[in-house]
């Protein structure tokens, strides 16, 4: 009994290590990648975009004591030793698709969208991050009535952490983002939406996209919702200012 | 037949004419504004000037309105990514009336703006991180404009300026290893996988330099991973990165082998070298990889195997 025991745990530990086996990766060098950019050619012989003797110089030349500030005694001037910085002579852009949001008339019992592209390269491998707020909460044209920011179908979702948002009957104002592997990992679907951060009451902006590393053309949607809570709020036109900041790692 | 021919040309031009205007309708307003450089570092000596000079340019289809402002930042602990703050205490930037002023920057132009620097003699030595912030707004060529576009959305981008104020003749290289963040066990099918965090405990930024390694227990090594050359700014700490030759993009330390077994030691090697002087820093940890699933898998086969029998003493009684 014992015996015929231990037999079906070995034969369970053999299927187990099979499996494992099976499913563990061929080790190969990879040669290629989606980000990968070759801007600079040697590692340890001097190279590199030196624009003057006497300011602007960098350079490249082997690793001992390589630093992002150069040489001691010189009043005016930019050295950067190590290849790395060949990235920080480089140029960070930032793309928005458009710059106005209209939701239209908000009505009772429905929820209205709009969305916006953005778009990042970064030349620097210390990567990025993407923050936003609004200036204001979404305010009726005539200037006294606000949607409050959502706090979703449960009454959770808040400035840094999205919830699922699907109930047309529960409104607020806030927004969806998808489309990129650097867009933060709570907006798990595109149902699910976070408040923006509003300025006007303190909160700081909260970042919706970042990596760590090179990113070429990196896009993500904006989408906005907006919706009223009851057919009390006023129904019409509303309106907010929203900014999306970009900032480069270094 | 030549009526027939001149009405389908006078028909497709219609539609192409049609087609382009309603594209040109559609197309909407674009905020594109290209920084650089997005990261730089300036060494000053007390009692000198400096200047910086950051480029802008419009790529995008609207004139926009930039503004720019200076603040400072701080490290979070772990990233390069900086963390704004709402202002700054830096003290040494010659400040003029032009300076802050807003830009119109038409598409698919560009500005520069330049900072000019006076550090006077005897100032302390200390590393400001300092991020210059451009707003932006898209200026509105009507009041309809403004009407037809309530809830404007704007841009921001940033270029990082980190200045170190220094008379120190050689750079001091002074980075210890926080905590080296690998496991105490793992399962023999699981990887190696660790975090290292690194204190900077000089007050200028450095390089990260040296490698990290692991071996086995009879000292082989299994796995070599050469330091990702990141910043590490004065008084700030940051987590190590690698590569490799053949993919230059940074990554983790991660050992994945089909299995492990035993103890493995993770070494990382911190060059603190300068011009003047060799200094190498070393740090490590052990790892021990045991079966534990394999022994789980033989301890479920023998539970289900105690299961199966009582079940088919029960069926056959």
């Amino acid at each position: 009994m014992t015996k015929q025991a231990l037999l079906w745990g070995c034969a369970w530990m053999i299927t187990w290590t099979s499996y494992h086996l099976a499913l563990s990766p061929v080790l190969a060098e990879r040669l290629e990648s989606d980000s990968y950019v070759i801007q600079f050619g040697n590692f340890n012989v001097t190279a590199g975009e030196k624009e003057s003797a006497s300011y602007k110089v960098t350079d490249t030349v082997g690793q001992t004591g390589a630093g992002p500030y150069g040489q001691y005694g010189v009043s005016s001037y930019f050295v950067g030793g190590g290849f790395q910085y060949i990235y920080q002579i480089d140029q960070f852009a930032f793309s928005i698709s458009k710059l106005a949001i209209d939701l239209g008339e908000l009505t009772a019992g429905a929820h209205n969208t709009d969305a916006l592209t953005l778009s990042i390269t970064t030349g620097g491998a210390g990567g990025y991050a993407i923050y936003t707020y609004e200036t204001k909460p979404l305010t009726h044209e005539n200037g006294s009535n606000t949607i409050a920011d959502t706090t979703c179908d449960s009454g959770t979702c808040s400035e840094s952490s999205a919830g699922l948002w699907t109930n047309t009957s529960i409104g607020g104002f806030g927004f969806n983002a998808t489309g990129s592997s650097d867009v933060s990992s709570d907006f798990l679907t595109t149902d699910h939406f976070r408040q923006f951060a509003d300025s006007s009451a303190a909160e700081s902006m909260q970042a919706i996209m970042s990596s760590n590393d090179i990113v070429e053309n990196e896009t993500a949607t904006i989408t906005y919702k907006a919706g009223l809570n009851s057919a009390s709020q006023a129904a019409g036109r509303y309106d907010t200012a929203t900014v999306f900041v970009a900032v480069p790692g270094y | 037949m030549k009526i027939r021919l001149l009405a389908t040309t006078l028909v497709m031009l219609a539609l192409l004419l049609a087609l382009s205007v309603g594209g040109a309708s559609a197309q909407t307003s674009q905020f594109s504004l290209i920084v650089g450089p997005s990261q730089a570092y300036l060494k000053i000596l007390p009692g000198n000037k400096a200047t910086h000079t950051i480029t802008l340019e419009n790529s995008g289809n609207q004139t926009l309105e930039v503004t720019p402002k200076i603040l400072d930042f701080i490290t979070d602990g772990k990233t390069g990514i900086p963390v704004l703050l709402g202002k700054t205490e830096f003290a040494y930037l010659d400040m003029t009336d032009s300076l802050f002023r807003p830009i119109s920057l038409a598409p698919k132009t560009k500005a520069q703006l330049t900072l000019s620097f006076s550090v006077p003699p005897g100032a302390k030595n200390k590393e400001y991180p300092l991020s210059i912030l451009f707003t932006t707004e898209k200026l509105h060529s009507s009041l309809a404009d403004n009407r037809d576009n309530p809830s404007p959305v704007s841009g921001s981008v940033v270029s990082n300026l980190v200045v170190l104020v220094s008379d120190d003749s050689v750079a001091s290289k002074k980075i210890a290893l926080k905590d080296l963040a690998a496991p105490k066990f793992i399962d023999s099918f699981g990887q190696i996988e660790f975090a290292p965090v690194v204190q900077n405990e000089g007050y200028a930024a450095t390089i990260a330099s040296g490698s990290a390694s692991i071996n086995d227990f009879r000292g082989k090594k299994l796995a070599e991973f050469p330091l990702y050359p990141d910043s590490i700014l004065g008084f700030s700490s940051r987590e190590l990165r690698s590569y490799t030759a053949a993919d230059l993009t940074p990554r983790l330390f991660n050992y994945n082998p089909p299995f492990l077994i035993g103890p493995y030691k993770v070494v990382v090697e911190i060059d603190n070298s300068t011009e003047t002087q060799q200094e190498i820093t070393t740090e490590y940890t052990t790892v021990i990889a045991l079966p534990f699933s394999l022994l789980g898998a033989a301890g479920l086969g023998i539970a289900t195997y105690f299961v199966y029998t009582k079940i088919l003493k029960k069926i056959t009684l």
